[in-house]
C-alpha cells in the first residue's frame, strides 16, 4: 500500500531524537518542497534546530513553539495549519492523557481527511504503541506504511471511536419484524456494561424508539401507530468506559418536522440520559446515551 | 414464525407474514391433531389447475403423517371457490357446512375433529361483511363450545387488507398467536405474553378493541359482569411507545364506566403511559390472582 492518490497522510514519527525525527520526515518534506508545498514545523527548540541545520535555506515555517490543549487541537488548526497542501510537523498531543489524545488524533484524521497533506506526529521511544494505535499510517526509513493496530473509524459511521466509544456490534434492522433482534442484541450489550432492573429496560426502549425515529416511522399522538417501513436501516452500538450508546441511522420517508411539532426527541430523552437526532442528506441519525456509572 | 401454540385451543387465530411462517406454523398444528387422532377438515386455496398434488400439504413442506392423512382420508381438503359456492356467502350457509362435517366426522367414529382454513383474502369492504365475518367465525365458537372441535384460523398478512386484518384480531382474540405475541381468553382475565411493539401495533389494537367490544356485549346481556376488561400482562416482556398509544387510544374512546385493567404490567409501562397523559379509563393493578389491588 502507497501513499499516492490519498488525501491525508497521518502518520506518527517515533524517533530516538531530533535528528532522527528530521531523517524519518525529510524525503516528504524536501518532496513537498520540490513540488512547491508547504511545510509547516511545530517542535521545540532543538527540533526546530535539527530541521534548519539541514534545509537551511528551505522555505520552512517555524511557528514559535507553543503549548496545545489536546481537545482543542480541532479549533486550533484553522489558526496553525494553514497549508491545505505540504507537511505539518509537530508534536501537540504526545505528552496528553490517553482519552485526549485518542480524540484528538482521531479529529485530525477525520477532519483533515481530504486534504492532499502530510501531518507527522512526533512520539518518543516509549510510546511506539499508543502512537501506532492513534494514526493511520507509521513513517519508516522506507517512506509512510500502514499502522497495523490503528482502529479506523466504523464503516458506517464517521464518528471516531474515541468520540463515542468504539463500535461494538452493527445489526442491520431492514424491517419491524427486527426490531426484536435489535432489542436482544442491545440488551445483552447493556447487561454487559453493568446496567439492571429499570434503568436497563429504559436504555433498550430508548434504543427502540430511537430506531422507529430514524426511519420515520408515524407515532404522533392520536394516530394509528406506524411500522417501521422497510430499508437499509443500522443499528450501530459504541461503548465508551462510562456509556453505552445507540446510533440509529435510517432514510424517513416523510420530510422532519419543525423541531417544535415532534415529541419524540423529548420523550426518548426521558428514556436515556442523552438524546441527539441529526437530519442530513444521507438520512437521519439518532443517537441515544445512556451511562453506565 | 413457529407455532405450537402448546395445549390445543378450541379457536386459535395463527398470525403469519408470509406463506412460508403460515406453513410451518399449520404442518405443526396438523400434525398434532392428526397424531391425536382428529379428523381434520382444511378450506384452501389451490392453483388454477385445481390440482391437490400441486398443494404444500401434498409436498415436502408437510409431514409424512399429513400426506398419508390425505390418502386414508383423516385429512379432507376443500377448495375455496367449491366452499363459496356450497356457503352462498352467508354465515348461515358456512355454519351450516361446519355443523355437517363435524357430526358427520363424529358419526363416523372420530373422537375429535379439527378445522383449519387459510387466509380467505376476503377484502371486508364495509360493515355488513364484516359483521357477516364475525358471524361466521362466532359459528366456530359456538360448536367448539360443545363438541370435542379445535380450529385453526390463518391469517396470512401480505394477502388480506388492513382492515381485515384489524378485524380478524378483533374477532379472534380470544385465541391469538401472532409474531412474538399471544393472547388467550382466561375467563376472568385477557392474558398476553411476548413483546409489544410498533410492528405489530395495528394488530394488536384490533385485538383490544375486540376484548372491549366483548366484556361490553357480556355486560350488557345483563349478566351481572362489569364491563371492564382485565388484562394480565405477566407474560409480557416488553412495551414500546406505539403500543401504549394504542391503549389510551383504546381506553379514550371506551363507554363511560367501563376500564381497561392492567395486571402486573411491565416496568416502564407506567412511565410510558404517564407520559401519554393515561387517561382515567386506565387502571394499573398487581397481578390477576391479587384482583383486590386494581
Amino acid at each position: 500500500m502507497t501513499t499516492a492518490g490519498v488525501g491525508l497522510v497521518h502518520a506518527a514519527v517515533v524517533g530516538e531524537d531530533p535528528e532522527d525525527v528530521v531523517r524519518l520526515c525529510l524525503p516528504t518534506v524536501e518532496a513537498a518542497l520540490e513540488a512547491g508545498g508547504e511545510v509547516e514545523i511545530v517542535l521545540d527548540r532543538r527540533g526546530t534546530r535539527a530541521f534548519r541545520e539541514v534545509l537551511p535555506d528551505a522555505a520552512l515555517r517555524l511557528p514559535a513553539p507553543t503549548d496545545v490543549v489536546p481537545t482543542t487541537l480541532a479549533h486550533r488548526l484553522g489558526a496553525t495549519m494553514r497549508a491545505t497542501r505540504g507537511v505539518v510537523i509537530g508534536r501537540s498531543c504526545a505528552d496528553a492523557p490517553d482519552d485526549d489524545r485518542d480524540l484528538a488524533e482521531a479529529a485530525l484524521t477525520l477532519l483533515l481527511a481530504d486534504h492532499p497533506l502530510s501531518v507527522f506526529c512526533v512520539y518518543a521511544p516509549g510510546q511506539v504503541d499508543l502512537a501506532r494505535r492513534s494514526h493511520p499510517w507509521v513513517l519508516t526509513p522506507d517512506g509512510p506504511v500502514p499502522s497495523p493496530d490503528h482502529r479506523p473509524p466504523n464503516a458506517s459511521s464517521p464518528v471516531p471511536a474515541a468520540v463515542l466509544g468504539a463500535s461494538v456490534a452493527t445489526v442491520p434492522v431492514p424491517d419491524g419484524a427486527a426490531l426484536a433482534d435489535l432489542r436482544a442484541r442491545f440488551a445483552a450489550i447493556v447487561h454487559e456494561a453493568g446496567l439492571a432492573g429499570e434503568r436497563a429496560d429504559a436504555a433498550v426502549l430508548a434504543a427502540h424508539e430511537a430506531m422507529l425515529l430514524a426511519c420515520g416511522a408515524d407515532l404522533s399522538p392520536g394516530h394509528p401507530p406506524g411500522d417501521l417501513p422497510p430499508g437499509a436501516h443500522l443499528l450501530d452500538v459504541r461503548r465508551s468506559a462510562g456509556a453505552v450508546i445507540a446510533e440509529c441511522r435510517g432514510r424517513p420517508t416523510a420530510p422532519p418536522r419543525a423541531s417544535g411539532q415532534d415529541t419524540r426527541l423529548s420523550q426518548l430523552a426521558h428514556l436515556c440520559d442523552h438524546a441527539t437526532v441529526h437530519d442530513d442528506a444521507d438520512g437521519r441519525t439518532v443517537r441515544v446515551l445512556t451511562g453506565t456509572r | 414464525m413457529t407455532v405450537d401454540a402448546g395445549s390445543a385451543r378450541a379457536h386459535l387465530l395463527q398470525v403469519a407474514e408470509s406463506d412460508h411462517a403460515q406453513r410451518v406454523g399449520t404442518a405443526a398444528w396438523l400434525d398434532r391433531e392428526l397424531a391425536f387422532g382428529a379428523k381434520v377438515f382444511y378450506k384452501g386455496w389451490l392453483g388454477d389447475d385445481g390440482r391437490l398434488e400441486k398443494h404444500w400439504l401434498a409436498g415436502p413442506q408437510a409431514s409424512v403423517r399429513t400426506r398419508r392423512a390425505l390418502e386414508t382420508g383423516q385429512l379432507e381438503f376443500m377448495d375455496f371457490p367449491r366452499l363459496v359456492d356450497l356457503v352462498g356467502g352467508t354465515a348461515e350457509g358456512l355454519h351450516r357446512i361446519q355443523a355437517a362435517e363435524l357430526h358427520g366426522a363424529l358419526e363416523e367414529g372420530w373422537t375429535s375433529v379439527a378445522m383449519t382454513q387459510e387466509s380467505s383474502r376476503r377484502p371486508l369492504v364495509d360493515d355488513d361483511e364484516v359483521a357477516v365475518f364475525a358471524q361466521q367465525e362466532g359459528g366456530y365458537d359456538e360448536l367448539a363450545a360443545r363438541f370435542p372441535l379445535h380450529v385453526l384460523c390463518q391469517l396470512t398478512v401480505p394477502v388480506e387488507n388492513a382492515v381485515h386484518v384489524v378485524e380478524s384480531l378483533g374477532v379472534h382474540h380470544r385465541g391469538v398467536v401472532d409474531v412474538g405475541w399471544v393472547a388467550h381468553d382466561e375467563g376472568d382475565s385477557w392474558r398476553l405474553a411476548g413483546d409489544l411493539d410498533a410492528h405489530i401495533a395495528q394488530r394488536f389494537g384490533g385485538a383490544l378493541t375486540g376484548a372491549l367490544r366483548r366484556a361490553t356485549a357480556i355486560a350488557e346481556e345483563g349478566t351481572g359482569a362489569s364491563p371492564d376488561l382485565h388484562v394480565d400482562l405477566t407474560g409480557v416482556g416488553f412495551v414500546d411507545v406505539a403500543v401504549a398509544q394504542v391503549m389510551v387510544l383504546a381506553a379514550r374512546s371506551v363507554p363511560g364506566g367501563q376500564h381497561l385493567v392492567l395486571h402486573d404490567p411491565p416496568r416502564l409501562l407506567r412511565r410510558l403511559l404517564d407520559a401519554l397523559e393515561r387517561p382515567d379509563a386506565i387502571v394499573l393493578g398487581g397481578p390477576v390472582t391479587e384482583r383486590g389491588s386494581a
